[in-house]
Order: C-alpha cells, then structure tokens, then sequence
C-alpha cells in the first residue's frame, strides 16, 4: 500500500467515524477489518475521546448470553432475595451510545440475530418479557480480525454497516495526521443533521452508480444517502453537494462492489435472463471479473461514456439536468478509488466477501455437549443462562441434603427481604441445567483430479457420485463441498453447502484437462478439512484421482517431485487425524494411488470395482458413522 | 414507539404483496414463504401487514387471545368460566410475532415460569411465541437457517394448530394457529421439503432492476424517515382503501364460487407438475377464491389459476437433480401447454 493511499484509508477512517458519531443509528456501523494492533488502536482511542467522547461504548463480549444481552431475570440475585430482580440487557443500555463487537467474525448468528432484530426495530423488549418496548439505537463497531480467507464477518451483519475500513495494512506513517474533529462539531452536526436535505437527483445518480457496480441490496443505497447528509452537517452546509455524494459514494458503495461497471451488452439489464434464477446474479462478477480488469487497465476507454449513457433509463429527469452524467462519472471514478486492491480478485476466485455471503451456514461452533437441542445427556450444575434449560428435578434433589441446615440457619437471620419462605430453599449452587447431545454435523469434502491424466469419462463418474452423495447428503441434513485439480492449482468450485441448487450448478460447470497438482489438492483439502472441524463439524475427505502426479506443489511440473510431494502431503493428511475415502479413478488399480492412500491412512477403493456413486456414497456415509 | 413503514407505500414487489393479502383474505391458504436476497424489503413488508390487519375481538387477559365466539376456549379461559368468572372481551391488534433464529425450545413452545417456580413455589405455565401468535402472523426470517428440531416443532404445530407441551411437570395444550410467513435465501441453505409443504404460497423476490424504481424506493424511505408522521399521513387514505379492500375481499370470499371446469384444469395441472398429496389442490382451490374476491369477483376462473399457479405450486415441485431449470420455469413450461 503505498503512502499516499494509506494517508487517505486513515483519513477516511476517521471521516467515518465521525458520521457514525453524527447518525450512530442510521448508518448502523463500522466494520473495521484489522487485528489488534498499535493502529486499530489508536482510531478507536481517536473515536472514544475525541470523535465521540461523552458516548457510552458497550463492548459486547463473544460469547454473551441472551439474558446479559436483551435483559431479564437474574437468576442469582432473584435467588438470594427471594423475589423476581430483572436487569436490562447490555443492548438497551447502549442506547445512545456505541456497540463494541470484538472479534466479529466468530461471533454466532445466533447473537448476531438478536442485535439485529433490535437494530431493525430500533427498541428493545423490557426485560420482564411484557409487551412493552423500550427505544435503543446505537451504532456498531465491529472489529473483523478474520485471517483465513473463510473467517470473515457473518454478512447479515455486515449488511447492516454502512462503513468498511481497513486498518490492516496501514503503518503509523500513514496515521501521523489526524483530522480535527471536536465533540463540538460533532454535537453542532447531529444538530444540523436533520434538517438536512438531499436533492433526488443526487439519490439518482447514487442508485445508478451502485447499480454499475452490482450493489444490489437497497439498504447500501439508503446508507450512501444518510452518509450524504451526515457528511453535510459535518461540513456546516445546509444541503448535500457533490463533493458529498462523491465521498459518501466511495465510503459506502466501494467495498460492496461485486463487479466493475461492465460494457454495454452486459449492463443493460436482461429482464427475461436475471428473473428467471435469482442466483445466477451471484456468479456474474466471476464472469465479468477478467472485463473488468482489461478495464481497469485502461480507465480511459472511449467507450465507457457512451455506456453510462446507454445505461441511464430515465431521459426525461437526466435531460433536465445535463450535469447528472458527470456527477455520475465522477461517482463511478470515486467508488473505482475505493475498492481495495485484489478485493474483486479474490471475489472471482471464491473467495472473500461474496463467497462468505453464499458459504454462511450459520451454525459456527455448535460444540457438540452444550448443544442445547438434540438428545439428552447427563445434567450438569449451573445456571440456566444461554438458552439452557433448567433440570428442575435435579435441582430440587440437589437442595434437598442442605434443607435441614438452611432452615436452622435462615432461623438464626431476621427474616429480611423473604417474608414468604418457601417450603424449600433453593441456592443458585443447586441449580443443574439440562445437556444435550448433538450430532455433528458431516461436510464431505471432494478432491476432484480433473486432470487429462483422469480420462474425461472419469470425471462424469465423479460428478456422478458426488450428485448421488448430494443428494445422500440432503436427507442426513450433511454438507458437501468441492476441490478441483486443474492445471497448476487447486480451486475450490464449491465451498461447504448444503445447497443442491448451487453444487449442481458449479458441478456442471467443472471443466477438465490440465495438470495433476496432487500435492497442492491434498494441501488445500486439508486446510478446508481444518477450518470445517474449528466450526465444530466432522470433515469426510473423498480423494477421487488415478495418483499419477505431475506438477509439484511449487506449481512447475515433474513427476517424480510431483510424486515426493504428494507423499509428504498425504502424511500430513494423515498426520491431522481426518477421516479419507480414496477411490483409484484408474482403468485398473494403480500402485501408486495405493501407496498414496497408504501413506494418508485412507480407505482405498479402486473405482473399477465399485463403479458406481451409490457405492461410494454409502461407503462415505460409513465412515463418516464412524 | 417506532413506526412501521406504510404496506401501500412499497414500491414493486407485487408478488409478495399480493400473496401476502392473499393470506390475510383467507388464513386457511397457510402461510407465505418469500425467498430472496437481503435488502429486498422482505422484514419491511412483514412488519407493515400489522397496520393493514383489522383489529380482533379476544377475551381479556388471555394469554392466547381466545375468540369469545369460538365453540372452544382456551383451558385457561374454560377454567375461569367455570369458576364463574364473566370474562370480558377486548379488541386488540393481530399479532405480527418475529421469531429471530436463535430461538431457544422454551422461547418458542413456553416453559415452567422459573421465577415463579423458585420464588414462589408454584407451577404456572409461560406462554412462548406460539401462544402469541395464536390467531396472528408468525414471521420467522431466514428459515432455512432454523434449527432441524425447530423446524420438526413448527411443521406438527403448523399441522396440528394446537402446541402441547409436556416437560417439567407441566402438561398444557394451547390452541397455535397462526400464519406462518418465512423468509431466507435458498443459497444459504435448503428448507426440509416437510416445511417447504407447510407454506401455502411462496414467492421469489428480488431487489427491483429498474433503476427508476429503486431510486424510489431510497426516495420514499429518505421522506419516511426525515418525517414519518407526515409520510403516514400522506398514505393513510391509500392505506384505508387497502385495509377496506381486505374487509370486503374477506365478506365476498365466501360466495364465490368455482366451476368444476376450473377445478379440473387444477387438478391436471398439479397431476402434470407431479406435486405429492392434495395440497397443491387444495392450496390452488382456496388461493383462487381468495384472488377473485381480491379481484372483486363472484366465480373463480382458469385466469385466476394461471396467476395464482406459479405462487401455490413452485415450492412443491419434486426435486429433479438433472433438471437444472428453476422451479419457476417449469411451472411456467407445464403453464404455457395448459393455457
């Protein structure tokens, strides 16, 4: 990143900071993507004593319970003086004030679900659980310290933010200038802010920008507009202008980018082609990815003026205003500007944003004893928070030894707050909830050589029996996902889902020939098998190959190195402890490929003799039991 | 108090509408499921029905909102009667109830009161979600995300109309009939064909194309919140009409009439798409007395099918992994042969 552009990610940064401080509710966020660290530091401190000072900063905790969040009883306290105590929730008391969420990306949608329901509403249930509300609105701060690609903050959430900032690749160089900003003027804005106004024009050329940018959501439209205005108050004006459409465009709309403004064929709207499957819109930024770059490469092509023009669809207000194409140029330049580097790229590989948007299971995790659904296991003592569910009987049998000597004593005490005493005294110590076990859940996950070494036959019975154990799959509620070899890599064409309308999809899709990189496929498999086990499910490892490698794990090709390769990275397969089904694609059983499932401590199975995807399914579904 | 967004004051989205006015002319249809991506009004939608809803007479203090006229009470409400108590009636608005999806068991069914239990030593009974949305709208968002265990709970309730309980000692059954509305994006995962069934329409929303109207949309939602009084007053007399539209479409519903002809084209059609069971028929025969009394017609007719088809029938298409082609589509195809 070089300087100058850091110099405007902090400045930005900071600029967003103080429009959240100036409409915390309305423009619902900041997702800050940066790990601990002396910068993410030094904004947030910038944020609580100068942006923002005087505001109450709540900091959620990752694994909070539903009862500290939304407010009710207080178990503990009602216990100890004998009558009901409610608490409110941290959410209604930051009303006001700032949500704090560290760590956002391992944060479950459960809790997730319930902040934004109270966002969505802008009240919060009175914790008594009567039908009254209480008003809270708050603005967010997450801070997304996801590393892996996989890990990143759950895209309901997201949605929900207006800003994005990242302060990960920053250096304190680029932090040394801060802007001045004033709890003054900020309080004189949030003064100013609603009597702010918006011309529709400029909400016209902001929809249409978002549009040429694939930002289809309404919601990211709402949060430039609202930017717009905040913007305005903050600089003393009385009405949004350009220069705020400019910059809100940018803070607002460049992260949400799928796709670079695309040529005329593919921007006027085919009704017919995009209703007919909602989804096929997901998948368009792969295609147009490689446009997209040629375009930026050359920002000044010619054409690009007459398409915007093409594209506007309302004559009559645009010919009213002639300035509204510049101003839309000048929006598209700004959000281009603001879209980080290498952030549509990793969209056209699968990764990153938009492939966590369709991956989200919401079911992050789950461990599998505190589960509190599923069949029921042992009691265990403690209190009944979480959702856990009060063993009453365990309970009442846990008091019961101590009855004799909490009479006497209670007799020793005035009788206080308990004027009623109850038959049996109950101490928060005897309280036991209730467990359950939970099945964990099974992502199969397919190593597919698609390479020309696996004859083209091959593959269909691969695609074969990965439909069959899809749909295997969709009965025993399971997921499936998909890792290609081609060529020089190993791409994931399918990440974990439970979806059939997708993996029928990218299934079809597959195309073959190329190179063998056994040893990047095992790598990458076992990456996945990892990142699918720290979400608390059983990985299933289904190597489809003839275990004929021929390109290294550097990615240059050579059998016998390929071949090294392979075993070394089967061993840490096999080292990781994962469950593998290893099916010989050969015409005949292959020694290599046995030495392979050997070396992985795979099941082998040479596909002649099984010769089917029903077979193999069930063999999966077996191990997978095991 | 928060105010909702006027129904009447939605831009596009003209399937969901309709088959959510659908749902309210005639409860019996079951439920609305509505797939599409975020950002495409769905909570929106949901939360203005309440406004639309005239309000309905219950007997006060009744946790489940008990009809006074209905032959059968609640056990909360027969006992009091027994005990000689004159229970009153109230008028209150239908309940629009949001399940969120982490809903817990004891959320969603009820439980043992603890604080009672603990504290006072008695047994009583909490109602959960079910209760309250009892002779209302339950609205679960993302509902292929809902727990398996969830799902099975709601798919007997749904059935049944009624929730027992029996844990802890207590054992209670409650009247649950409500309308389910779900919402969720069949990317992100699949919904038991079970649920799938239990959801008389479905619809597939998408955020509007044109870019005409989502400028309006941004347009109408900026002059919402800037002044939400001025804005609902601006749409009060459309929202008025709407409401009485809903009234008198409910007044007509039940004389109109279908002819046989009607009825056996609905019938071949569903043979022709192969849906499982009679609840593609049965959905079709009451969707299509309900559109014509929207209509403001006296007899259902083979145009009311063809619009009300794709709505009550694409959900329930078995899945075919070689067909590739949206469920949408294959409604229309069998469509396109019939008209």
């Amino acid at each position: 990143m070089t300087t100058q552009r850091g110099q405007s990610t902090w400045f930005d940064a900071q600029t967003t900071a103080a429009l959240l401080a100036i409409d915390p509710h309305g423009l619902g966020g900041i997702c800050v993507k940066s790990q601990f660290g002396p910068i993410r530091d030094a904004w947030f401190a910038l944020m609580q004593t100068q942006i923002a000072s005087g505001a109450h900063f709540q900091k959620i905790p990752l694994q909070i319970q539903d009862e500290q969040l939304l407010g009710g009883l207080d178990l503990e306290a009602t216990l100890q003086y004998g009558k009901p105590i409610y608490s409110a929730g941290l959410l209604a008391k930051s009303h006001g004030g700032f949500i704090v969420l560290p760590m956002a990306e391992r944060i479950s949608p459960h809790t997730i679900a319930h902040i934004l329901q109270v966002v969505d509403r802008g009240e919060v249930r009175h914790p008594q659980q009567t039908a009254e509300f209480t008003p809270c609105a708050f603005g967010m701060i997450a801070f997304d310290e996801g590393i892996a690609p996989d890990e990143s903050i759950h895209p309901r959430l997201a949605e929900h933010m207006a800003f994005e900032v990242r302060l990960d690749q920053l250096s304190q160089n680029d932090c040394a200038d801060s802007l001045e900003i004033t709890p003054t003027v900020i309080a004189e804005a949030k003064k100013r802010l609603p009597e702010i106004g918006c011309d529709a024009s400029f909400i016209e050329s902001l929809m249409q920008s978002a549009a040429a940018f694939g930002v289809d959501s309404i919601r990211a439209g709402l949060f430039a507009v609202r930017a717009a205005k905040a913007l305005a108050a903050l600089r003393n004006q009385d009405a949004v202008t350009e220069d705020e459409v400019v910059d809100a465009a940018r803070l607002v709309l460049s992260h949400r980018a799928t796709r670079m403004p695309s040529s005329r064929e593919e921007q006027v709207p085919d009704d017919s082609a995009d209703n007919t499957d909602s989804a096929e819109d997901e998948e368009q930024p792969n295609e147009q990815e490689s446009k997209s770059e040629q375009e930026q490469q050359a920002p000044d092509d010619p054409n690009q003026n007459g398409d915007r023009d093409a594209d506007v669809n309302e004559p009559k207000e645009n010919m009213e205003q002639p300035s509204t194409d510049d101003l839309e140029e000048l929006l598209i330049e700004a959000i281009r500007a603001g879209i980080p580097p290498n952030a549509l790229a990793q969209l056209s590989a699968g990764l990153g944003r938009a492939n966590s948007k369709q991956g989200s299971k919401g079911q992050f995790g789950q461990l599998q004893k505190n589960a509190n659904s599923g069949r029921p296991a042992e009691s265990w003592r403690g209190l009944p928070k979480g959702g856990k569910r009060l063993d009453l009987l365990k309970t009442i049998r846990g008091a019961v030894p101590w009855q004799t000597m909490r009479q006497a004593e209670s007799k020793l005490k005035p009788p206080t707050v308990n004027k009623q005493r109850s038959r049996i005294q109950i101490r928060a110590d005897d309280l036991h909830v209730k467990r359950y076990q939970q099945r964990q859940g099974v992502v199969t996950i397919f190593l597919v050589d698609a390479s020309g070494s696996s004859a083209t036959q091959r593959l269909a019975e691969a695609k074969g029996a990965v439909e069959q154990l899809l749909a295997d799959c969709y009965i025993r509620r399971d997921e499936v996902a998909m890792i290609a070899l081609r060529g020089r890599s190993a791409d994931v064409v399918l990440p974990p889902t439970r979806s059939l309308v997708r993996a029928k999809r990218n299934l079809a899709a597959l195309p073959g020939g190329g190179g063998t990189p056994l040893a990047t496929g095992f790598v990458a498999v076992n990456e996945m098998a990892l990142s699918i086990r720290r979400k608390g499910m059983t990985p299933l490892i289904v190597v489809m190959t003839d275990g004929v490698a021929n390109v290294t794990l550097e990615g240059v090709g050579g059998r016998e190195r390929a071949h090294h390769d392979a075993l070394h990275t089967a061993r840490q397969l096999r080292a990781a402890g994962h469950a593998i089904l290893f099916i010989d694609t050969a015409s005949a059983p292959q020694a290599l490929a046995e030495a392979l499932a050997t070396e992985m401590a795979a099941q082998y199975l040479p596909l002649p003799y099984i010769n089917s995807g029903k077979a193999i399914s069930q063999r999966a579904a077996h191990l997978a039991r095991q | 108090m928060a105010f909702n967004f006027p129904f009447t004051a939605i831009v596009a989205q003209d399937e969901m509408k309709l088959a959510i006015a659908l749902s309210t002319i005639e409860p019996s249809i079951g439920g609305v499921l509505i797939f599409g991506d975020r950002g495409t009004g769905k909570s929106t939608t949901i939360r203005s029905l309440a406004a639309l809803l005239p309000p309905m007479k219950v007997i006060a203090g009744c946790p489940y909102h008990c009809d006074p006229s209905a032959p059968t009470l609640c056990f909360d409400c027969e006992a009091r009667k027994a005990a000689g108590d004159k229970l009153k009636t109230n008028l209150v608005p239908v309940p629009v109830v949001d399940m969120p999806l982490g809903a817990t068991e004891d959320r969603v069914v009820g439980a043992l009161d603890i604080e009672k239990a603990l504290s006072q030593g008695i047994k009583v009974f909490e109602p959960g979600l079910l209760a309250k949305a009892n002779r209302g709208y339950l609205y679960i968002d993302e509902v292929n995300l809902l727990e398996d265990h969830l799902v099975d709970l709601l798919i007997d309730v749904a059935a049944s109309g009624e929730n027992v309980v029996e844990r802890e000692g207590l054992s209670i059954r409650h009247p649950a009939r409500f309308v389910l509305i779900g919402s969720g994006n069949p990317e992100e995962g699949e919904l038991r064909p079970q649920m799938l069934d239990r959801f008389g329409l479905s619809v597939e929303v998408r955020t509007p194309q044109d870019l005409a109207q989502r400028i309006d949309i941004i347009k109408r939602r900026d002059a919402f919140e800037r002044d939400p009084i001025a804005f609902l007053a601006q749409y009060e007399d459309s929202e008025t009409e709407f409401k009485e539209k809903i009234l008198s479409s409910r007044k007509r519903l039940a004389k109109v009439t279908i002819g046989d002809d009607v009825l056996m084209l609905a019938t071949k059609l569903c043979a022709q798409l192969g849906t499982d069971g009679l609840r593609g028929e049965l959905t079709l025969m009451r969707g299509m007395r309900a559109l014509a009394a929207f209509d403001g017609a006296r007899k259902a007719t083979a145009e009311h099918l063809k619009r009300l088809a794709p709505l009550a029938l694409r959900h329930r298409l078995r899945r075919n992994p070689l067909d590739d082609s949206s469920s949408t589509t294959r409604v229309e195809r069998v469509l396109a042969d019939f008209f």
